[in-house]
């Protein structure tokens, strides 16, 4: 019965964030210009509760976490460059 | 009476050696169309002015001329040595996952025939080079439905390529023989698990950029046309695949040059300990290079800066792998055999394409040569040069094994001799054209550019008829050579402890364990093969065809006819998305018949290739659950670049002054919650299976995986509500950058969970069917961590669409 104690334990949490991600939703005057942060800080704990308990914890040793953890490391520089794209000012075209 | 058997032996193996051997053909036989393009081409280019084709045709010719070089013959010309060579090199019985080895071949030879087909599809194929720029791929300026067709063909080939890239990766990692430790790999299959790593993390993104092309091209997205997206957002997302994919190219390649310097100079490979970490470094600096490439797009002086350092510093890995090679030829009693000859010469031309590509690194100098032959010349040195000459290296190298004849040495150093001269003549004048646009069908003969365009044209010539002497040589051989023994080259990795060619199953005399003092082969027991059998398959020393099994069986029993029939099938349907519906009922049809005998065959039970050797770092793990977790790596890279390309999307609206609408204008953010609790609680349902399934509780087991399926579909009958009222709202495809990321996000997420809903059905009727609930368990692992991703991304799927 700890299993299914800690997976409903871990369901409760998710439902729990997802209750604030709307509360933040609904009434951003709270936050303000942090809502948005918020919100995907929130859903990043959500991700990471499924991934260590419902995915990892249950199924996957050590290595699998770190191969994770690359394969995000993996996109972060398109990420970053692609904000970066946005963000910073064009040199304009060349000839 | 017709003797159907050696047919239906190459139609239905799932042997990894009869894999390999069709991987090579087709591979071969692309190599031979390409070349043909690009000799039409040459031809048009030869003298100035000329009519030989029509701006059309040549646009078309270079665009499929790259596409299939790059991603249908080098490509895959490693994975034909990779699946023959690899398993033996690591002392395995075969690949850990046979079926899917087969189907990944199907899925490539399938979407070479889409590729292929789109030639003949009205208006032509392709014309938008092979990089594949925003906005020429797009319905405005290439609209002739061949180019979708490519498009297509493109996906199919990616699926194939990842399908591949997890099955090598567990057979690597988890069925190595004992004493096979990771450092005692040969370097070709170091450099195929860095491919393989590659193709991973750098594919699943180009999947994700040929998503949004196909969607702007076929549904009427606005990805590529918007000025949201444009042309920036593809350019980024395809040089995070492309530039990777060089190193994909390079890489097989690079890893038989290395083992060569070594057999054939008798001497280990100097420095081994250091060309591995080097191999990785230059592998993860591949992830940060890819802006080079986009030094002309205005991006910020910043990001070209820093790509300008990145790009500089991944040359000193691959500075240090030469030197490496070299040094392990000192001191050495060089034999210059025609494999040692195609090395020699690839790493000869490797140093020429990675000099002129320090030149591309600088900014300065990338200014002036970007768009012109001169980067045209360095491409073709660093991937013909390095990767391709490296593979042909190969073939020669391991032609004896494979067939059990030798190849006249005098023939292949004429290949070899004619090879190079044609090579240079082709490549290095390029160089000199540095003032002639790369993308242009004809010149004035008042620019100077005839001569030297006509001394390349007799180089391509020349290199292309120095193939038909390798073709020659290697097809008489075959049949006709004299008999090669099992060890001609007095080599070192395992396949030469076996002999030439091969037997059907790997290592008859048993299980080889390596030690420092060499190779022994120890007869497999029940004891030693472990529970992996537990599974519905037959133990490999009790009735499979095992280590010291069945050294000369048919292999019949090993046949599946799922492969061909489910990549036909997904060829068909791809076809009929574009070109009718009848083509699509029947690939549909032709797929979910397939999907049923490929479960059926798995129901009845197949024989299970289990680790019982080296294993680290994933002891701890079946290869079923290893497998699904490689997928998932893969999926994340997929996810992350779509993430990656929303992102820009909404940050680029402001400064287009597009208003992306707020929370709550067009979505109902309680609807999308409420489907969000739905696709939660059906997570928890299925880790709920699993527990039941480990503690023997059918009922509890069969009743999860069924709330588990139940809540998946309310999941998805909701969201076709919520399309149905959104589009009845004027909220479509084409609406605008919003719509088009709402659909195409939720929609990719929505197939995942059709998918997943398919898979579930099987893991169903297995719990069903199995007398045990711990026989169940492995499929509801491996489908757990699955259901667990798909949660997982919904819950940053939810935020963006809905509440931000």
């Amino acid at each position: 019965m700890i299993d299914e104690a800690k997976y409903a334990a871990v369901y409760s949490i998710l439902m729990l964030g997802l209750i604030v991600e709307l509360l933040i939703a609904v009434d951003r005057s709270a936050l303000g210009a942090f809502a948005g942060v918020a919100i995907l800080a929130i859903a990043a704990l959500q991700a990471i509760f499924i991934f260590l308990v419902y995915m990892h914890g249950r199924f996957g040793p050590r290595p699998i976490a770190v191969f994770a953890v690359i394969s995000l490391l993996t996109v972060l520089p398109l990420f970053i460059a692609l904000l970066y794209s946005v963000v910073m000012p064009h040199h304009g075209s060349l000839p | 009476m017709v003797d159907w058997h050696p047919l239906k032996r190459w139609l239905f193996t799932t042997n990894h050696k009869d894999v390999g051997i069709l991987y090579l053909f087709t591979s071969l036989y692309f190599f031979v169309a390409a070349g043909l393009l690009a000799l039409t081409f040459r031809t048009q280019l030869a003298f100035p002015s000329s009519t030989f084709l029509q701006p059309d045709e040549y646009n078309q010719a270079v665009t499929t001329h790259g596409l299939l070089m790059l991603l249908w013959v080098l490509t895959p010309l490693g994975a034909a040595f990779a699946n023959y060579f690899v398993p033996i090199q690591i002392g395995a019985r075969d690949m850990a996952f046979p079926r899917l080895n087969a189907l990944s071949y199907w899925v490539y030879l399938s979407s070479g025939l889409l590729a292929l087909s789109s030639f003949f599809a009205g208006g032509g194929t392709a014309d938008w080079g092979w990089t594949t720029y925003a906005p020429l791929n797009t319905v405005e300026f290439s609209p002739q439905v061949g180019g979708s067709l490519m498009g297509l063909a493109l996906m199919l080939l990616m699926a194939s390529s990842i399908v591949s890239t997890v099955n090598f990766l567990v057979t690597i990692f988890r069925l190595r023989a004992p004493g096979m430790s990771l450092m005692r790999l040969p370097l070709f299959t170091w450099a195929w698990i860095f491919t393989n790593l590659l193709m991973l993390w750098a594919f699943p993104s180009f999947v994700s950029a040929l998503s949004l092309l196909i969607a702007d091209r076929a549904l009427g997205t606005v990805f590529f046309t918007s000025p949201q997206g444009g042309s920036l957002l593809w350019d980024h997302m395809f040089w995070f695949f492309g530039h990777p994919e060089v190193y994909v190219l390079l890489l097989p390649g690079f890893g038989i040059v290395g083992d060569l310097f070594s057999t054939f100079s008798r001497r280990p490979i100097y420095a081994k300990k250091i060309i591995i970490p080097c191999l990785a470094i230059a592998s993860i600096l591949s992830f940060t290079v890819w802006a080079h490439h986009m030094f002309m797009t205005g991006i910020s002086q910043s990001l070209l800066e820093a790509f300008n350092i990145t790009t500089e510093l991944i040359s000193i890995p691959f500075a240090i792998i030469v030197i490496a090679y070299i040094f392990t030829l000192r001191g050495g009693s060089i034999r210059f055999a025609t494999p040692m000859l195609f090395a020699a010469g690839s790493l000869g031309l490797f140093i020429i394409g990675g000099v002129t590509g320090v030149f591309n690194s600088s900014v300065a100098l990338d200014t002036a040569f970007r768009g012109t032959f001169w980067v045209v010349g360095h491409f073709h040195y660093t991937i013909v040069g390095g990767g391709l000459t490296g593979l042909f290296a190969g073939l020669y190298y391991w032609f004896p094994k494979m067939t059990g004849r030798m190849y006249s040495e005098r023939l292949g150093k004429i290949h070899f001799v004619i090879y190079m001269v044609g090579f240079n003549l082709l490549y290095f004048p390029m160089h000199l054209l540095y003032d002639m646009p790369r993308r242009i069908f004809t010149y004035d003969a008042s620019t100077g550019w005839g001569p030297i365009n006509l001394l390349i044209t007799i180089g391509g010539f020349t290199f292309g008829i120095s193939q038909l002497i390798m073709f020659g040589n290697l097809l008489w051989s075959a049949r006709r050579g004299p008999p090669a023994t099992q060890d001609p080259w007095n080599a070192y990795s395992l396949e030469w402890g076996v002999p030439s060619p091969p037997p059907e199953f790997n290592f008859p005399e048993g299980v080889p364990v390596i030690s420092a003092t060499g190779v022994t082969y120890r007869p497999v027991s029940a004891a030693n093969v472990g529970p992996a059998m537990a599974n519905g398959g037959h133990a490999m020393a009790n009735g499979g065809h095992a280590y010291g099994g069945h050294g000369a069986g048919s292999g019949e029993e090993h046949w599946s006819r799922w492969p061909i029939v489910t990549a036909a099938g997904a060829g068909i349907a791809l076809w009929g998305l574009l070109m009718g519906l009848p083509a699509l009922l029947l690939g549909t049809a032709i797929l979910a018949i397939s999907f049923v005998g490929w479960g059926y065959e798995s129901l009845r039970g197949r024989e299970v290739i289990e680790a019982i050797g080296e294993k680290w770092p994933f002891d701890r793990l079946e290869n079923l659950s290893l497998g699904m977790w490689i997928f998932i790596f893969g999926e994340i890279a997929f996810f992350g670049t779509l993430f990656g390309a929303y992102v820009f999307l909404r940050m680029n609206s402001p400064l287009t002054a597009f208003a992306w609408p707020a929370p709550g204008e067009v979505h109902n953010i309680f609807w999308g919650g409420f489907n969000t609790i739905i696709l939660l609680t059906s997570g928890l349902t299925m880790v709920f299976a699993l527990t039941f399934a480990r503690r023997g509780s059918y009922r509890g087991l069969q009743g999860s995986l069924v709330a588990t399926f139940a809540l998946g579909a309310f999941f998805m009958v909701n969201k076709a509500f919520e399309w149905r009222d959104l589009y009845a709202n004027g909220f479509t495809f084409s609406t605008n950058t919003a719509s088009s990321a709402y659909y195409l996000l939720s929609g990719v997420h929505g197939a995942h969970v059709v998918a997943g809903l398919t898979a579930l059905i099987y893991v169903m009727v297995k719990a069903l069917k199995t007398t045990s609930t711990t026989e169940a368990s492995g499929a509801v692992e491996m489908f757990g961590i699955y259901w667990g991703m798909v949660d997982a991304v919904w819950v940053f799927l939810f935020p963006l669409l809905y509440l931000l």
